[in-house]
């Protein structure tokens, strides 16, 4: 050692490269010290080997570091704060110490071994791994350490500083500041200073000479280290964590924390440290993991670090959480270094996508490294700005806070900002985790913060130890980690099918049916079996697809009901899905998946390992309008600008016809083309929108706001004094109407318009409907927006695209679509006569009308709900009769002959609604030749064929199951012509597909359009047996649709052909209450006292219209009405509920109810029995709180549901709930309603109101006279 | 006399049940919903009356209804013709307190459900 160089810290920050002086020495001088190249190679595998980790490089010679070791001071600027220092006669920087002794401060010591790591803050960081004293001669065998040096003390003994603690030093706070006066200037000054704890013995006097004999520590006692001087020792006191030490010169403080007061030792100037002596009884031992009860310490490699270090993964499935700001950790916790977490709170918690165990760090916690880490990894840096997002996070409770960073290494994918902001664009993402995490994270979650001291002195009390095992967050995932992680399933599974069929012919066998079917291979995942959360932008390809992209990756996505406001500039959730992975061997259909759990690593850490891809699966998603929101859709801010995005105005009115299909990856016989068209109707009529004051106010910085007003694009554009005016005379043309503009599912905005007719108006050109063809270029995502028979509103502007360039509009034109171009779909109802009870009768549009042809496309285009929706008085419709005449008309040279007939055919159980029971469908053929059909069904098989039908040459036959019979339709399908998610078990409609000669034969042109509307799981291993393909032509049979048209009452027929949400309305009667939810509204007591405090986020019932029976869901009001829970608590339910009855004043059944709610937080009832007989349920009832139910609250509850069962007649206006609905809601309340157990029809309460029977037979009799 | 079946009874009014009408005979099922204007305890015999005409039933197979006078009753019985004087009581089978009872839509709905039966007959016949 003697010929090693001496290096100086100038010269290593020179060099600014991560060096290390350790391997260069032990090669030389052989030593017994463990190493951290011995160590970590002596646990292989304990820090992954990831090749992009790379070692430290050694010097080439041996060198020392000759210099001083120091507490950390002001003046190195420092963002951890609370560092060790080292200086050689020039230079100061960072470090940390192995092996350390409180001597070595303030001593001229030589680093023998050592890392060298440059820093962006400071210059550098030191990493001393072996070191020894320079000067051993001088080197006195000191005893104590005053805590402040001598020269800053005037000796002065103060009687009151007179204590001494000693005994074992158990934890240790982080560094806080407190503020408070100096005493000579009277000035408000920050006072940093920290508090550690130590098991303490009772004897007053600390005396070394006594430690042996029979020092019992068992007394708990806290000492405050104040003042800057005494702060500094923070690095020195928290490597001494678990040994012995005593204080002495302490002075006695009473502090008042939360009320209780707490005896705290202060360090005086007088303070002495005495250092850590060696216990007979103390044998230290770091074990790998040692729990006691909530909190213990954990030994182990660091094996990544992730968001700014908060974020510290240990072992698989094993994650240290750093989420308090106040933490000073050091430096030296890089990837690959051995830590020793001491007081760590272990949280085991079960989320839905696997088990985790997450290791709290709470103010006790602490860290040492053991040995530092032989790679070359950044260094951990506190970052000392406290975001929204960091203060939130710090109110959680650790699972969730946990969930929140994932999420945010999830929206770190997102690049919205150019790089140069990177401040501006991180906070941004902050921001949208913490709006998202919010909306998502359950209150039980939150947990308040009692500060520094509280959560030190009282840790037990203050609610650190409790913490929610299991959390129903679901995993949010970067696209490219989902993506890989199926990837890698299937690659596994392909793996363990070559294990199992070892002959190799076998194997070659089902790879080539593999080859044969490829097309039509798909294995789909439901997204609850995976619990992942997508978080991405819709977007249209460059290929013409519509896709989910995220920074990392993109999937393609299939999604039937897209709604109009979906905006390619939002980030949108995606939680209820289904991957589809098309194009998996046949042989691996029928094979289980082995479920590979989730790992977090793959979600904070995206880049994926790259895997041999031996498969060409593609991956695309399916999903539904309900699964797919935008991440902001509850913001406040959001929705007014989302409101404001319908401005006054007047508005074109469309209707879409027919969609052409994308042709790009080209049909035969087709040049490319790299634009999509949409047949459309324009209507001769205009919305004229007013905006209300309210709205306006809420629109401030909109300046088109002023401007619309003064260009008028064209002549036939009125004023509004004109409007007024004919308003006024109430001129035939002008309907006024009720608008309802949706924004956001909770918020509606219900305002004033007025439809004006075109064709009466002598200024426009256009006097009657006219058919236009829509241009849309590919970046175009309207197209895919626009659904076939929806109508649709757009901005009339100087440059619409239905103005710009022309003097009025003509049938035929071509009109090209602009991107920006914004649209809102409408729907039109009816304000009819009002009726006795009084009621508003929803209508399509079109229903009531005499055209099949319109009613068809209606019913067949599921609109959900649409951005806009117009009240038009009934005397309107027959103004609209006139607009359907024009429809008709316009499509007549489309559909020859006796088309609308044989579309009406085909769609027989959508026709019952709406079509008179006396027209018979012919039997005989289900489609004439030659014309064209729309038809929907159920895609059971796509076949590969060669043939020639009605000269198109077709090399695929799609089997479509419609009305019980095989349909075949031949067509060139190529793979992703049509829409992604497309093989069987999709639910397709297919429009203008023209019949040929032969019965139940069709053929796809280039003018046909498949629209997807859903899909159904085709997995398992219930599916059947390769060699049974036939068995795929057995029609699959959802519940939805297994309901038999002709046995059940009318309430059914139209639920099951209902699918595109309208209202049903049906009196009914309660027959028994299947679930309940109950639970408080707010937990603010003085709102306790107005009457409605409970709240019903979810009730079914399963009620009885007289023809059927069906299982009703609804919440809130409407349920409270069903429950009855308004009315005057009957006589009969005074001896179960006598108990609370005692304010007379009070007697309606809620506040008795709500008596309960307030115990118990949230009541969840179910009924597991019967769901027709009231009297035989067995009901359970579960609640949140840690209470009992007592028997009478017990019999209350029970008395409820047999009320609501004698309860009167309701008239509920409902709409269908399909399955997603359902599981959504399932979800949302966290109960299981297993509503496929029983074959009850579940449709959603709209609206609830009770029925005078008298009022209704009434009405009932002057239906039926009139009929 | 005695009947091997019993036969539903058919809702009709009181202002329909006249002598020369055909459901005036011995032994018809009427279902007959009217106000109770008087009862006798001893007999068990009420009288019940709607638009202008009466009606007597006699109620002693009846339990658990409790007569009141005012009230409107529904009952399902078979007529009686007593011979002397050619009145007519019906034997209650069954009855109950319809009170509430919108007479003028009832009467409304016995002519619907009349003419929905008549139509049925006349389809099944067809076949």
């Amino acid at each position: 050692m003697e010929n090693a160089t001496i290096l100086t810290i100038a010269e290593l920050v020179h060099k600014g490269r991560a060096v290390t002086g350790a391997s260069s020495l032990f090669i030389s001088a052989a030593t017994a010290t463990p190493t951290p190249h011995s160590s970590s190679d002596s646990r292989p595998g304990a820090v992954d080997s990831d090749s992009s980790r790379k070692f430290l490089t050694p010097l080439n010679h041996p060198a020392v570091i000759v210099g001083t070791l120091a507490l950390p001071s002001e003046t190195l600027k420092c963002p951890n704060r609370y560092c060790f220092r080292f200086s050689d006669c020039d230079l100061t920087i960072c470090c940390d110490i192995l092996t350390f002794e409180i001597r070595a401060i303030g001593s001229k010591i030589c680093v023998l071994s050592w890392n060298f790591l440059p820093m962006k803050h400071c210059c550098g960081f030191l990493e001393i791994i072996k070191w020894k004293f320079v000067d051993t001669d001088n080197l006195v065998s000191r005893c104590s350490f005053p805590l402040i040096p001598c020269l800053y003390s005037p000796q002065n003994v103060d009687r009151k500083s007179r204590y001494s603690v000693c005994g074992v030093l158990e934890s240790i706070s982080p560094v806080s500041v407190v503020p408070c006066q100096d005493g000579v200037s009277s000035d408000s000054v920050n006072l940093p200073g920290f508090l550690v704890h130590v098991m303490a013995c009772e004897c007053k006097e600390y005396n070394r000479d006594a430690i042996d004999c029979g020092h019992a520590f068992e007394k708990s006692v806290f000492v405050y280290l104040c003042g800057s001087v005494a702060a500094s020792w923070h690095p020195a006191i928290t490597k001494l964590v678990g040994s012995n030490v005593a204080f002495s010169g302490l002075k006695r403080k009473l502090v008042y924390v939360r009320g209780d007061s707490l005896l705290v030792f202060v360090t005086t100037e007088n303070s002495v440290l005495h250092p850590p002596w060696l216990s007979k009884k103390q044998t230290v031992l770091k074990a790998g993991v040692d729990r006691r009860g909530n909190c213990g310490s954990y030994l182990g490699f660091v094996r990544g670090l992730y968001r700014r270090g908060k974020l510290v993964e240990m072992d698989e499935d094993v994650w240290l959480l750093l989420t308090d700001q106040i933490h000073n950790r050091s430096h030296s916790i890089r990837t690959g270094s051995l830590i020793f977490i001491r007081n760590v709170h272990f949280v085991n918690t079960k989320f839905s996508w696997g088990e985790v165990l997450i290791l709290g760090a709470c103010f006790k916690t602490s860290i040492t490294v053991e040995f530092f880490s032989p790679f070359e990894t950044s260094c951990l840096v506190d970052s000392c700005r406290q975001t929204s997002l960091s203060r939130f996070i710090e109110s959680l409770s650790f699972p969730a806070r946990f969930w929140t960073l994932l999420v945010r290494s999830c929206f770190q994918k997102f690049d919205g900002m150019p790089s140069d902001k990177e401040i501006l664009r991180s906070c941004q993402k902050d921001e949208l985790t913490k709006i998202y995490a919010e909306s998502r994270i359950p209150p039980s979650m939150f947990q308040p913060r009692g500060g520094i001291f509280t959560e030190f002195c009282m840790h037990e009390s203050c609610g650190c130890n409790s913490e929610a095992r299991d959390c129903n967050l679901k995993l949010v995932m970067p696209i490219s980690s989902f993506v890989h992680h199926f990837k890698v399933m299937l690659n596994e599974l392909l793996s363990q099918i070559k294990k199992d069929f070892s002959s190799s012919d076998c194997l070659s066998d089902s790879l080539s049916t593999w080859k044969r079917y490829n097309h039509t291979n798909t294995k789909t995942f439901r997204s609850e079996d995976t619990s992942v959360i997508l978080l991405g932008r819709l977007k249209i390809s460059s290929s013409g697809r519509l896709q989910l992209h995220d920074r990392t990756s993109s999937i393609d996505v299939l999604a039937p009901d897209l709604l109009s406001d979906i905006n390619a500039s939002r980030i949108c959730e995606v939680s209820d899905y289904s991957i589809i992975m098309e194009g998996t061997p046949e042989s691996m259909l029928h094979m289980p998946f082995l479920q590979n759990p989730l790992r977090c690593r793959s979600v904070v850490n995206p880049t994926p390992l790259a895997i041999e891809n031996t498969l060409t699966v593609c991956f695309s998603l399916s999903l539904g309008t309900a699964s797919c929101k935008h991440i902001l859709e509850h913001h406040p801010l959001d929705w007014r600008h989302d409101l404001n995005e319908f401005k006054e105005g007047m508005f074109h009115l469309f209707m879409v016809n027919h969609k052409f299909p994308i042709l790009k990856n080209g049909h035969p016989g087709m040049p490319d083309c790299t634009s999509a068209f949409i047949e459309a109707l324009v209507l001769p009529w205009e919305l004229i929108c007013t905006v209300t004051e309210e709205d306006a106010a809420a629109a401030p910085y909109f300046e088109e706001h002023d401007t619309s007003q003064e260009i008028r694009p064209h002549k036939r554009c009125k004023t509004n004094n004109e409007l007024e005016r004919q308003r006024a005379l109430s001129v035939p043309h002008e309907i006024s109407c009720q608008m309802t503009i949706r924004c956001a599912s909770s918020h509606c905005l219900v305002t004033a318009a007025t439809l004006s007719n075109l064709r009466e108006n002598k200024s426009g050109n256009m006097h009657s409907t006219k058919r236009v063809l829509l241009e849309f270029i590919p970046e175009c995502s309207n197209y895919y927006a626009l659904q076939i028979g929806g109508c649709y509103l757009m901005k009339h502007d100087t440059d619409d695209s239905f103005c710009v360039g022309r003097s009025g509009i003509s049938n035929n034109d071509k009109i090209g679509f602009r991107p920006e171009t914004r649209i809102w779909s409408v729907e039109f109802s009816f304000d009819e006569v009002l009726t006795h009870d009084g009621s508003v009768d929803v209508y399509p549009l079109v229903s009531s009308q005499p055209s099949l042809a319109v009613e068809q496309e209606n019913v067949s285009s599921p609109q959900p709900c649409s951005d806009v929706s117009l009240l038009l008085p009934s005397d309107a419709k027959g103004l609209f009769s006139v607009f359907l005449k024009d429809v008709e008309e316009v499509n007549k040279p489309l559909a020859a002959g006796k088309d609308n007939n044989n579309i009406a055919c085909c769609t027989q159980s959508e026709k019952i609604m709406h079509a008179e029971p006396s027209r018979v469908p012919p039997s005989n053929s289900l489609f004439p030749e030659g014309n064209l059909a729309t038809f929907r069904g159920d895609v059971v098989a796509v076949d590969a064929v060669t043939s020639s039908v009605d000269d198109v040459s077709s090399s695929y036959c799609i089997n479509v199951l419609v009305n019980h019979q095989i349909v075949k339709i031949f067509g060139p399908l190529r793979r992703h012509s049509y829409l992604t998610g497309f093989g069987p078990g999709a639910s397709a409609t297919f429009y203008r597909i023209l019949g040929t000669g032969e019965e139940n034969r069709f053929v796809l042109t280039s003018a046909s359009f498949v629209k997807i509307n859903s899909r159904k799981a085709l997995d398992g291993p219930q599916l059947e047996k390769p060699t049974h393909r036939a068995a795929m032509c057995l029609p699959k049979i959802t519940h939805q649709e297994y309901v038999p048209c002709i046995l059940a009452g009318p309430a059914c027929n139209s639920f099951s052909g209902n699918k595109d949400n309208q209202q049903i309305k049906s009196a009914c009667k309660v027959l028994s209450v299947y679930l309940l939810v109950l639970q408080t509204r707010s937990d603010d007591l003085s709102e306790n006292e107005c009457r409605n405090n409970i709240d019903i986020p979810l009730a079914g019932f399963v009620v009885d219209d007289g023809s059927s029976i069906y299982l009703c869901w609804t919440s809130g009001e409407r349920a409270y009405t069903i429950l009855r829970l308004h009315e005057e608590l009957p006589e009969e339910a005074i001896d179960v509920a006598k108990w609370i009855r005692r304010d007379s004043s009070r007697g309606t059944t809620a506040y008795h109810l709500e008596q309960i709610v307030r115990v118990h937080k949230r009541i969840v009832m179910k009924c597991n029995g019967s769901q027709i007989d009231a009297l035989f349920q067995d009901i359970t009832i579960a609640v949140t709180s840690d209470q009992l139910l007592t028997k009478s609250e017990d019999k209350f509850l029970k008395w409820l549901i047999l009320n609501s069962i004698g309860g009167p007649i309701w008239e509920v206006a409902t709409s269908s709930m399909d399955m997603k609905m359902i599981e959504h809601l399932e979800r949302e309340q966290c109960v299981e309603m297993e509503t496929s157990r029983h074959n009850l029809q579940s449709v959603w309460g709209n609206e609830v109101c009770q029925v005078d029977p008298l009022v209704r037979a009434w009405s009932l009799l002057q239906g039926l006279l009139n009929s | 006399m005695a009947k091997s079946q019993i036969e539903p009874g058919v809702p009709i009014t009181l202002q329909e049940l006249d002598p020369s009408s055909l459901f005036y005979k011995e032994g018809v099922s009427l279902r007959v919903t009217a106000m109770l204007r008087g009862y006798s305890v001893e007999t068990a015999v009420g009288v019940i009356e709607d638009g202008g005409r009466s009606l007597k039933i006699n109620t002693h197979n009846i339990r658990d209804v409790s007569f009141r006078v005012g009230s409107i009753y529904q009952f399902i019985g078979e007529l009686h013709i007593e011979q002397p004087n050619n009145e007519a009581i019906l034997q209650a089978r069954t009855g109950r307190n319809v009170d509430g009872i919108d007479m003028n839509l009832y009467r409304k709905t016995i002519e619907l459900l009349r003419q929905f039966l008549k139509e049925e007959d006349n389809s099944n016949m067809v076949e």
